[in-house]
């Protein structure tokens, strides 16, 4: 898209933002506030001149990532290098100044300007903070930024709600440019907006870094979006990276199971298409209490085996799932449903819990594994005789996938590709035996 | 069949297409009209409602009454000669004019009557608006500007300073605004500053209260971010973005409360604990009038020493809530009618 150094301009290393869920001093007070994992040790680096795409599903920590990069929120913990910088340990004074090379551009046009202030002084703004204009050249620079994004220069009197959306974020933009930046974070720039503007906000974007040689890291739930613009993608779930690389690599195999299921959800307009979407079952875990391990576990189609058993991936996949919820389950009566819904669960036969338990999670009769087949039995009367507890206590110590032990690092798997499943543990020890690649630093 | 993506494509959404296709709209730079900001609609508004500029033009009525009852001179140079009042207000005509008796009713030559010390009550009701109405406007420019910045500071910054600040205003909460205001005067004596002091030093926890709320829902507001991402400092965020969306209903409570305070010092002053007795202000008139409430030796009761300096109070603050209530309907972003501008 542009041409490319390979000096890196900003650095993450293990970035961390919790938040505390205690909803008043007393409660802080007793320690009873339980923390959001929003980002979890996150690594990144944006290089000059490129677009680092950042992509996942609402609520995977995006946002929170781009506001603790730059600040705008504390990060809980970690580094992060503008240059050669610290950026999380500069004082505010500094930091102010260094907001003349960062800047951000938000994802509602429509709250992200004040409704009281002209246009002019949104975008006179960042030059009256940082005393780069004022006067008669104030007036010009402010026109000449208009002008920049594609808006009259005459616009300045104007208020922001005479404005379409496309166009407030054009305002956004300008606002962003005042102050001529190094690199900006682009919340979702584009996701409030109707899809033939968003096409000429991105071509603006791509336009003015070519012009001001910017750097962007560029977040986003839109794959086609981030395709188009990104030089390199980084893919989020919950709080962590699961995937980083650049736009051809990540939008080719080997994928992060996740990333597979995303690319599987892109829309395709061609009636003779068909391919096997992936869907996900269930909904993202919850941030205050991750899964452990790999955090994609308790959705992932491609979950591990241990190597005691031989069954099935679906088999697998389904029998994790009982797992799973038997442990937050409180009675029998939330693992199956009947179609009667007057038959009272405990008054069933044994043989007919097991069907109805079977049929729910899609399990055969017998599964093929023996050894599998006897723990699952086993549980089953355990549920029957009510003791959810018990049962699940034994398949938890039956059925233990790798994935869920300890959390995967981030796997080589290509010249910038770095996957963070175990799936790719092993193609990882032939190309780099020092075990854990750190990040994405050595290119 | 087959399962490889992008054999189709929509070549409609080519960018260079969006670039140059028809204009989605016929808006075009010369249909555009100024730009009306926020305020001159809310004017427009106000200026239609009628009890509104009712209010306004009494309030006018009364305060240049009050500036031009008797000539003003500062340091021996007269700056506004005219005197719409007859009399100097303290003076006692009987003294000068033995047809003149106390307790005279109303007559052409004193359209209001003359009060138990034989003074002219026409001129002491137009040069006693000096004392009430400046009072009330002064107490509210104090109060509101002082509860403005300690709300906005309060709200801003959040958590244990939050807390701390928004006790305190409780604990002012806790006492009846009137009592404190009349321990304050009973300490330090009546008189024109002091009665400004004793409705500033805790009248101005109302309007800490509501701007503090204000403020907690504007800086929640993404452009607040917006201007901190920019690098602005915290004081020019406060005065730049969070004040001016906080003034609306500043300005309505503010207008509302300027009546109050006028009713709160005529109260002190028929509590005769105001201005020093004898003063031409409307509450400490009706103080020194009181015994005639009763008839009196002869049977009659000479109602036109309260009712005047009484009318005078109730029009003066029922008119400053007419407008009050004007200035709400008038910047309440809900109201329609006068909404025939574009945007969201």
């Amino acid at each position: 898209m542009s041409e490319r150094t390979e000096e890196s301009i900003l650095r993450v290393e293990g970035l961390k933002k919790y938040y505390d869920t205690s909803s008043g001093f007393i409660d802080s007070l007793l320690g009873r506030g339980r923390s959001v994992k929003a980002v979890d040790d996150v690594d990144l680096e944006l290089r000059e001149g490129e677009t680092l795409g950042v992509v996942g599903e609402s609520g995977c920590g995006k946002t929170t990532l781009g506001r603790s990069i730059l600040r705008l929120i504390k990060p809980t913990d970690g580094t992060v290098y503008y240059r050669d910088e610290e950026l999380t340990a500069v004082s505010n004074v500094r930091l102010r100044r260094l907001k003349k090379d960062l800047q951000y551009i938000f994802q509602d046009p429509f709250a992200s300007l004040n409704p009281r202030l002209t246009v002019g002084d949104i975008i006179g703004e960042p030059l009256d903070v940082h005393d780069l204009a004022d006067g008669e050249e104030r007036t010009e620079r402010i026109g000449e930024l208009l002008e920049t994004v594609g808006l009259n220069a005459s616009h300045t009197r104007r208020y922001p709600h005479e404005f379409s959306g496309g166009q407030r974020q054009r305002i956004g933009i300008a606002r962003a440019l005042a102050v001529d930046p190094e690199v900006i974070v682009c919340d979702e720039p584009v996701s409030a907006l109707d899809v033939s503007v968003q096409a000429q906000i991105l071509n603006l974007l791509e336009d003015l870094q070519d012009e001001f040689g910017l750097s962007y890291i560029f977040i986003a739930h839109d794959l086609s979006v981030v395709e188009h613009i990104s030089d390199r993608v980084a893919v989020m779930y919950l709080g962590e990276i699961a995937e980083v690389g650049t736009t051809e690599e990540v939008f080719s195999p080997p994928h992060h199971p996740y990333t597979e299921a995303l690319l599987s959800a892109i829309p395709e307009p061609d009636p003779l298409w068909e391919d096997e979407q992936i869907t996900l079952p269930g909904t993202v875990p919850s941030p205050i209490d991750p899964p452990s391990g790999c955090r994609f576990h308790t959705r992932c189609p491609r979950i591990i085996q241990p190597d005691d058993y031989e069954l099935t991936q679906a088999e697998w996949r389904s029998i994790v799932d009982l797992k799973l919820q038997t442990g937050d389950a409180e009675s029998v009566g939330s693992l199956a449903t009947t179609e009667e819904e007057s038959v009272e669960l405990s008054s069933l036969t044994r043989d007919r819990l097991d069907e109805l338990i079977r049929s729910e999670y899609s399990l055969p009769r017998r599964v093929s594994d023996e050894q599998a087949e006897e723990v699952l039995s086993s549980a089953i009367d355990r549920l029957h005789a009510g003791e959810i507890a018990d049962a699940n206590e034994r398949l938890d110590s039956a059925f233990v996938s790798p994935c869920e032990r300890r959390p995967p690092d981030q796997y080589r798997t290509g010249d910038a590709h770095r996957i963070a499943c175990f799936l790719y543990e092993e193609e990882n020890d032939e190309h780099d035996s020092a075990g854990r690649a750190d990040a994405v630093v050595e290119d | 069949m087959s399962t490889e993506r992008g054999r189709i494509r929509i070549t409609g959404f080519d960018a260079d297409r969006v670039e140059s296709r028809d204009p989605l709209s016929d808006w075009a730079e010369h249909s555009a009209v100024e730009t009306q900001s926020r305020w001159r609609r809310g004017w427009e508004r106000f200026k239609r409602n009628r009890s509104a500029m009712v209010g306004v033009a009494v309030v006018l009525v009364l305060s240049i009454a009050a500036l031009l009852a008797r000539p003003i001179t500062v340091a021996g140079f007269p700056i506004q000669p005219l005197a719409l009042a007859p009399h100097e207000p303290s003076t006692i005509l009987y003294l000068q004019d033995p047809s003149v008796g106390v307790y005279d009713p109303p007559s052409l030559s004193h359209p209001m009557g003359i009060d138990g010390s034989g003074r002219d009550l026409f001129s002491r009701i137009l040069y006693g608006g000096r004392y009430s109405l400046s009072i009330g406007f002064v107490v509210v420019a104090l109060t509101a500007s002082f509860g403005t910045v300690y709300g906005a500071v309060s709200g801003y910054y959040g958590g244990w300073v939050d807390e701390i600040m928004m006790r305190i205003v409780d604990t002012i909460y806790a006492f009846p605004g009137l009592v404190l205001a009349l321990i304050i005067v009973t300490i330090l004596g009546g008189g024109y500053w002091q009665l400004v002091l004793a409705f500033s030093l805790f009248g101005w926890a109302s309007y800490g209260r509501l701007v503090r709320g204000e403020v907690l829902s504007i800086k929640e507001n993404e452009y607040v971010m917006a201007a901190k991402a920019l690098g602005a400092r915290d004081w020019s965020v406060i005065l730049k973005h969070i004040i001016p969306n906080a003034i609306p209903p500043l300005l309505v409570v503010a207008s509302l409360n300027i009546g109050t305070v006028v009713i709160g010092v005529a109260a002190l002053g028929f509590l005769g604990l105001g201005m020093p007795p004898g003063t031409a202000e409307w509450g400490t008139m009706l103080d020194a009038t009181r015994e005639t409430l009763i008839p009196g030796p002869e049977g009659r009761i000479p109602w036109w020493a309260t009712v005047y300096p009484g009318l005078a109070i109730f029009l003066f603050v029922m008119a400053m809530n007419m407008i009050g209530d004007g200035i709400n309907d008038a910047l309440d972003a809900q109201a329609t009618g006068m909404d025939d501008q574009g945007g969201a």
